[in-house]
């Protein structure tokens, strides 16, 4: 106590000269701009939120502790310096008592006590984190120029401009605009015509009618899923040293089509937070949460999955976070958070949110939904169609006193062929082939034993092929006394090894017979599940093979809706499978009710959509116009005299099914979220330290930060916290996202750290239009269109870049946007404009990722044997975002562009600039080939034009300008410089020409030229103006 | 830090300086005040930066070569002699081992597996090692061996990128990035840190432990390829020859100085040098690549094949760039995971295949950079990313030998940058199971490592995503009784 008092004696009599001049000095103190950055570096580690690391039991961060009575001594009291503590122990020089201890690193300057202490004098005033306040309504300020401004951001922008004395900059010309908006909007420079067409629109609304074009095409969403896919850390691996393949690229394709929709945000946040738990969750839905599936997944052999499946919990919630809240919460995965007021309990509250789905580091990643691409999904649901209106049209074509004819009849046979010509009828189609379709023939040798087709089926040596097909709606019925039979005709140049026939029953495939060798293993040899019948029988001949049911373990009465023909190497046919011995065919193919009832028994897949209610009812309850359908249904499709009539319809019938069938085999698995039910719900515990092997005693439910609950509604799951995260009563959702727009079309965003508006995070330079925005963007239905229009719409927007000396000493940054911005394109950018202004580029979007040509030996992995496939064709040259994404060994010349590994969420690519960048815009074969079709398509254009006319036009391709006469007399130059060079050596010229393929037929007193024009192509290309936004 | 984070009036009025020439070709802003302590020619003094407190501590390196023995050799048949475990060879080994123990592969309860090779003492200092590496050997005692290492991680992805970015998880920056931004580059025409592997992949973590993590991508490592370009592009395309791109980047940089005068934009003065400088580099990285240029005697001390693209070829080349002026130059070479399921794998066949084709060269590199006078200032290092079992790992009943993967000990050793030759430092248990004097820390290793360097590991400090970074995260200490 003594020596506290003489301490504060001390501090007394140092403090007066200190603190005379102070507030004059500093004038007001901001507590946001310049007392909490102070606090947090300085006091909050061992005097803030994190319970573990604090000392004195004293919070800084928190008024209520700071200013509170301790004995009657006081921290801080406001307005009185000389009785803060605080004040003394900044003060002292006294190396035990001094604040912060002479042992840490950061110790405060002379300027920083001076602002704690003009800080308590005025009050001690705390005031809440701006990020996390709730926005009031904000009106426009009054600016000096209120004609400059087209829309609310301009005067935001202007007033700005206004307090700091600088006036805006002229407005860019309309050629550099284009290519402005163009490159923002879509990625891409603009198509020459329609910038021909907004050069030349003298209506007032010329631009923003070509904004509009722009926000139309559909590559907009290729462009904008891009930065997403940064974000969501999208990649086609799994991660970790296996880093095996992953199909997750249906979800890419799935936010392309929400950003070319304009899905309002809120819908596409709830759908990829949350789909699978919507009430009757559409399969899109349920995919959009492949979001969170982007996470790694580890296949190394002895891991623990438990240990990885909680690293990607753990992901999820920093990942989440971070694109919604532009929170940074992974520091309280171990301790409370140093900084922000987020406690590690609160941390395993949202970890709960997460903690609950299926999915577990497993090798399958499942769960798992089983996704069309989109060109087959539009195929899939096509043929669907078509299959529902040709079955209308066939019941509807059928004649009713037929039909009675036919129920009346019921003709004797010795034989039912069940396969003849085509499938039974109405079965499903399929094969180990990866289309479905089984091999029908007609005219080749040795042509059919029955009807006019037969199959004809060839392996590979020593494969197993098979064609099979089920749920056929008019099994066969087994009768005493039946066998069955079938032809085989067996290649005597190729033989197969094994045939084998197996039939399907009860949903069983356990009945096989076969003959040959016995090298196909399924079931039990020596049993009916895999009997042999002899040897494969010889060839040349059709041959006509039979066996009895009990070789099957089949019995009177059976019912057999399936088979397949299976072959071991070799060249096998086969022709009419039938069931011989049959004094009558089955009552079902002469009686409708008798129909009616097997299958609504046996309810299989193959019931046509519109049958589905009909055969559901029982067949007395049918009403006279369900009668109509099912009878002209049964009558077509399964009574042998009706199928005979109207065989031309079951046939294009089949053909759409069998369409729809291959097509339904492309599905892929792609890995999605799945809610475990009650019964299998996990309990979250604080996982102390962070390590999974040592949860803390008391379970916790989900939750969300205090300092973010925007109310006292508990959220319970994923679902309602994907709700709660676009709530419109919680501000920060909307600000963060408002601000990633402005970064992307500005280069900064107006908060520049967007991954963190935590108290670490910069202060934003536009709070107001921060807000504006964000209110704007919720009042506008969240729509990222509208988002972008009101932004590349303003007179700040549409600035001149050009800076002057006076500029850049002003504002340097351009933070004040007292200009046009200006900047390096991102890495797929750069390759797509290339590409583009080549004439290369493909425009086919969506589908499996590609894999354009990349150096050998790059993807030697350890144990993943994977290999780079060079695409061939258009798929060589599609935008960057198709490219194969290996998180281990991403494609080269995208890293050196300062692309992520997307190994975890990255909200802003740090752009560099470096001489590895310069190599592979020079010399990567991908960019001499764009070099290569330029100067192709100059020469085109006028093989024996003006040197000048020519390189101006591409010029004007690369840059949207014309050249000025400076830069036309360089290119030209060098382009006889070159010729003359390639002239001499002409074989450089031919090898250089060979980068292209398309350019090998180039006539040879062409070929210096070409070359020479690729070198002009070569610099074009590499222009800082094409690198850059301008 | 990078260059976007500049001054943009300094850059502008200076235009092309060497300042700024510097801090676009990837010198760290800690370059111009450390670099200058260490007699680098461009080192400039630059007021107000973060790191003018740079060097934090005298350095006594300048540059590290970085050698991993990926998969991690095992320590019993190399550097910590074990007898204690040759009369238990083939005895299920103690219960009181097993308490606890998780294993990557090992299944059931394994026996002890004792080492099939002789130990013998060396040099004035007596070190013992195998004989297995008889050159090394040769030269004990220049080393400094540890034998109390010991890490946090058992699988070889996570423990490597533990080593080299001091976490387990993704997205950290490497040690060589922390460097490189730390000192910047000692050589224009070259990038500040290079990486070559061999023994036919690259480690198990892939790119990401020379990966740059939040760190700007101009300080991640620059792999040398043995095969094509040695870095990627910087061969002219064919038919396109020096003169050719000569001419041809003269004319680009008068348009794009066109460009400059008409914008006003510096980043695009900072693009024309950028494109000098790879033009530089297409010719000194070739050359600096080419060991055909090496006298025959050196490239038989190193048992190095021009041409080839092996370990010895490696550590000449990393001679090669040390001289050249690279700070951090990290080796892989791949093969040493004895796991012993087969011949491939095992302690028999692969573990002295792996030692006769690289104890010499290593030996050669510290030997011939002690005989250059460049070992005083050049940290060797060699080791793997944790160490292996005392016991056999009989994965699926294999009867080849070898051993599974060990995070509780394992054996490195370091020369040269300081270190003190000939001593062993640290002890493990009789059977080498745990270490029971000095451990050392993978936390601490790069602590001293740093130290070494003129860092202290506590300050090298970035702020990212609202929290301070460093690379021995919130641990690590100087190890003192290592260095001189």
């Amino acid at each position: 106590m003594t020596r506290l008092f003489i301490n504060s004696v001390l501090a007394f009599m140092i403090c007066p000269a200190v603190m005379a001049q102070d507030d004059q000095q500093l004038g007001t103190v901001d507590f946001t701009l310049d007392v909490r950055p102070i606090l947090a570096d300085h006091c909050l580690p061992c005097h803030g939120p994190d319970v573990q690391a604090r000392r004195a039991d004293l919070r800084l961060d928190l008024p209520s502790s700071a200013t509170s009575s301790r004995d009657g001594l006081f921290v801080i009291k406001p307005g009185d310096p000389h009785a803060s503590l605080l004040v003394e122990r900044i003060l002292s020089t006294d190396p035990d008592d001094r604040m912060p201890p002479p042992d840490h690193i950061d110790q405060l300057d002379q300027r920083e006590k001076d602002i704690l202490i003009a800080w308590i004098r005025q009050g001690a005033r705390y005031d809440a984190h701006w990020a996390w306040e709730r926005s009031a309504s904000i009106d426009a300020p009054s600016v000096s120029d209120p004609a400059w401004c087209r829309n609310p951001v301009d005067r935001f922008i202007l007033a700005r401009l206004d307090s700091a004395g600088l006036s805006p900059t002229r407005e860019a010309d309309r050629a550099t605009l284009a290519r402005r908006a163009s490159l923002d909007l879509v990625g891409l420079p603009p198509e020459p015509a329609m910038l021909e067409e907004y050069l030349d629109d003298d209506r007032p609304d010329a631009y923003e009618r070509y904004v509009e074009r722009l926000l139309a095409s559909e590559r907009f969403g290729e462009h904008w899923a891009r930065s997403w896919l940064d974000l969501a850390r999208y990649a086609d691996t799994k991660g970790y040293e296996q880093d095996g393949a992953r199909t997750i690229w249906p979800w890419r394709d799935w936010v392309i089509q929400a950003y070319n929709a304009d899905m309002p945000f809120d819908r596409f946040t709830i759908e990829q937070l949350a789909g699978d738990m919507l009430p009757d969750a559409r399969p899109d839905q349920v995919l959009a949460t492949a979001f969170n599936r982007n996470t790694m997944n580890n296949d190394e052999g002895g891991t623990d999955d438990e240990e990885f499946r909680v690293a990607s919990v753990v992901d999820r919630v920093n990942t989440t976070m971070e694109i919604w809240t532009g929170m940074t919460v992974g520091c309280a995965q171990c301790h409370d958070h140093k900084y922000d007021p987020i406690s590690q309990q609160e941390y395993y509250e949202l970890f709960a949110v997460f903690n609950n789905t299926a999915d577990r580091d497993t090798q399958d990643e499942s769960p798992v939904l089983s996704v069309l691409g989109q060109s087959d999904q539009d195929r899939s649901s096509r043929l669907r169609d078509r299959i529902i209106e040709q079955t209308t049209r066939l019941i509807t074509s059928t004649d009713t006193g037929s039909i009675g004819e036919a129920i009346k009849s019921s003709d004797s046979v010795d034989s039912v062929s069940w396969i003849d010509d085509e499938l039974p009828p109405v079965a499903l189609e399929l094969s180990t082939e990866s289309d479905s379709a089984w091999p029908w023939v007609r005219d080749e040798k040795p042509g059919p034993v029955s009807g006019d087709r037969y199959m004809h089926s060839i392996a590979g040596s020593d494969r197993i092929r098979q064609h099979y097909c089920t749920d056929s709606l008019s099994p066969m019925v087994l009768a005493e006394g039946d066998r069955f039979s079938v032809w085989v005709h067996v290649d005597p140049e190729d033989p197969p090894r094994q045939i084998m026939v197996q039939l399907h029953s009860l949903r069983s495939w356990e009945h096989r017979v076969y003959w040959g060798e016995n090298h196909v293993t399924w079931g039990i040899d020596g049993t009916p599940s895999r009997k042999n019948l002899g040897q494969v029988p010889e060839g040349g001949s059709w041959i006509r093979l039979e066996f009895a049911p009990e070789d099957v373990g089949l019995l009177p009465g059976a019912v057999v809706d399936g088979i397949a023909f299976t072959q071991y190497g070799g060249t096998v046919s086969w022709d009419a499978f039938s069931l011989v011995g049959q004094g009558s065919a089955p009552v079902h193919q002469h009686d409708p009710d008798a129909w009616h009832r097997m299958i609504r028994a046996s309810n299989p897949p193959t019931i046509p959509p519109q049958l589905r209610p009909v055969v559901s009812m029982d067949p007395g309850e049918l009403s006279e116009a369900d009668r109509r359908i099912r009878d002209g249904y049964w009558y077509a499709m399964i009574n042998p005299s009706g199928r005979n009539i109207h065989e031309a319809q079951r046939r294009n019938l089949a053909d759409a099914q069998r369409e729809l069938a291959e097509v339904e085999a492309r599905r892929v698995p792609v890995p999605v979220m799945r809610e475990l039910d009650r019964s299998e719900a996990r309990t979250t515990y604080v996982l102390q330290r962070g390590s999974h092997l040592d949860p803390a005693d008391q379970p916790l439910d989900p939750g969300v930060p205090g300092i973010l609950s925007a109310s006292d509604e508990p959220v319970d799951d994923r679902l309602e916290f994907a709700r709660w995260l676009v709530d419109p009563a919680n501000p920060l959702t909307a600000r963060v996202q408002v601000n990633r727009a402005w970064e992307s079309i500005f280069g900064t965003g107006i908060v520049e750290t967007t991954e963190d508006f935590g108290t670490q995070g910069e202060l934003p330079s536009h709070p107001e239009l921060l807000d504006w925005l964000a209110m704007d963007f919720i009042e506008n239905q969240w729509s990222w269109k509208h988002l972008l229009r009101t932004i590349v719409t303003s007179s700040a927007y549409r600035q001149s870049s050009v800076t002057t000396p006076e500029l850049l000493r002003v504002d340097p940054y351009n933070r004040l946007i007292s200009r046009g911005s200006r900047y390096r394109l991102a890495a797929e950018t750069l390759r797509d404009q290339a590409l583009y202004v080549s004439g290369l580029l493909s425009g086919s979007m969506f589908g499996p990722s590609v894999y354009p040509p990349q150096p050998e030996g790059v993807w030697k992995v350890v144990y993943n044997g994977s290999e780079w496939m060079t695409s061939n064709g258009e798929d060589r040259y599609r935008r960057g975002l198709y490219t194969y994404w290996r998180r281990t060994s991403p494609y080269p010349s995208m890293m050196t562009f300062d692309a992520p590994s997307r190994e975890v969420c990255v909200s802003r690519r740090i752009r560099t600039n470096t001489p590895l960048q310069a190599l592979i815009l020079m010399n990567d074969p991908v960019f001499v080939e764009t070099a290569l079709a330029l100067a192709a398509s100059m020469h085109q254009a006028s093989p024996d034009g003006s040197d000048r006319a020519m390189i101006s036009d591409a010029f004007r391709v690369c840059t949207c300008r014309e050249p000025e006469e400076e830069e036309l007399q360089h290119l030209v130059q060098l382009l006889q410089t070159e010729m003359a060079h390639y002239e001499d050596n002409p074989g450089e010229a031919v090898t250089l020409l060979e980068h292209h393929a398309a350019l090998s037929g180039t006539p040879r007193e062409q070929v210096p030229r070409v070359a020479a024009l690729s070198i002009v192509a070569n610099v074009l290309l590499n222009l800082d103006e094409v690198l850059t936004r301008n | 830090m990078d260059d976007m984070n500049m001054d943009p009036v300094l850059r502008f009025n200076q235009g092309i300086t060497r300042r700024h020439f510097l801090s676009s070709s990837g010198a760290g802003l800690g370059a111009i005040a450390l670099g200058s302590l260490l007699g680098d020619t461009q080192a400039m003094p630059l007021a107000g930066d973060a790191y003018s407190g740079l060097p934090h501590i005298t350095p006594s390196a300048k540059r590290i070569i970085y050698l991993h023995m990926a998969g991690s050799p095992p320590q019993q048949d190399l550097l910590d002699n074990k007898p204690a475990l040759v009369p238990l060879d083939g005895q299920p080994c103690p219960d009181s081992i097993l308490e606890n123990a998780r294993f990557a592969f090992i299944k059931g309860h394994p026996k002890i597996l004792a080492s099939p090779y002789k130990f013998a003492r060396h040099g004035q200092s007596g070190v013992e090692i195998s004989e297995l590496l008889p050159h090394l050997s040769g030269i004990a005692d220049d080393l400094t061996i540890v034998r109390s290492m010991h890490t946090s991680e058992f699988n070889h992805a996570p423990a490597q990128m533990f080593l080299y970015t001091g976490s387990p998880r993704l997205g950290r920056p490497s040690m060589g990035s922390w460097v490189t931004w730390g000192l910047g580059s000692g050589n224009e025409n070259l990038p500040a840190y290079m990486v070559l592997v061999s023994g036919g992949k690259v480690p198990s973590a892939g790119r990401s432990v020379w990966g740059s993590g939040f760190l700007p991508s101009v300080h991640q490592g620059v792999q040398c390829r043995t095969q094509g370009d040695p870095i990627l592009y910087v061969g002219d395309p064919p038919g396109i020859d020096r003169d050719v791109r000569r001419r041809s980047l003269d004319a680009l940089e008068r348009l794009n100085h066109h460009q400059a005068r008409k914008h006003g934009d510096p980043e695009t003065l900072s693009r024309i040098e950028q494109y000098e400088l790879a033009f530089k580099m297409q010719v000194s990285v070739p050359e600096v690549m080419d060991i055909s240029r090496e006298p025959e005697s050196i490239l038989q001390m190193y048992g190095a094949e021009p041409g080839g693209s092996g370990f010895a070829n490696n550590c000449l080349l990393a001679r090669r760039l040390a001289e050249q002026g690279v700070r951090f130059i990290q080796l892989f070479d791949w093969g040493w995971d004895t796991h012993g399921t087969g011949t491939h794998d095992d302690i028999m066949n692969q573990l002295p295949m792996k030692c006769r084709q690289t104890d010499q060269a290593v030996a050669a590199l510290i030997a011939d950079l002690k005989q250059r006078g460049m070992l005083d200032d050049t940290i060797v290092i060699w080791g793997g990313e944790f160490g292996r079992t005392a016991m056999n790992e009989e994965r699926n009943g294999s009867k080849f030998l070898g051993r599974d993967h060990h995070p509780h000990a394992f054996s490195i050793f370091m020369a040269g940058g300081g270190f003190k030759p000939g001593l062993a430092w640290g002890a493990t248990d009789e059977i080498g199971y745990r270490v029971v004097e000095n451990p050392v820390h993978v936390h601490d290793l790069q602590a001293t490592l740093l130290h070494q360097l003129g860092f202290d590991h506590e300050r090298l400090v970035y702020r990212h995503q609202g929290r301070d970074y460093r690379l021995t995260d919130v641990h690590g200490r100087v190890v003192d009784e290592l260095i001189s």
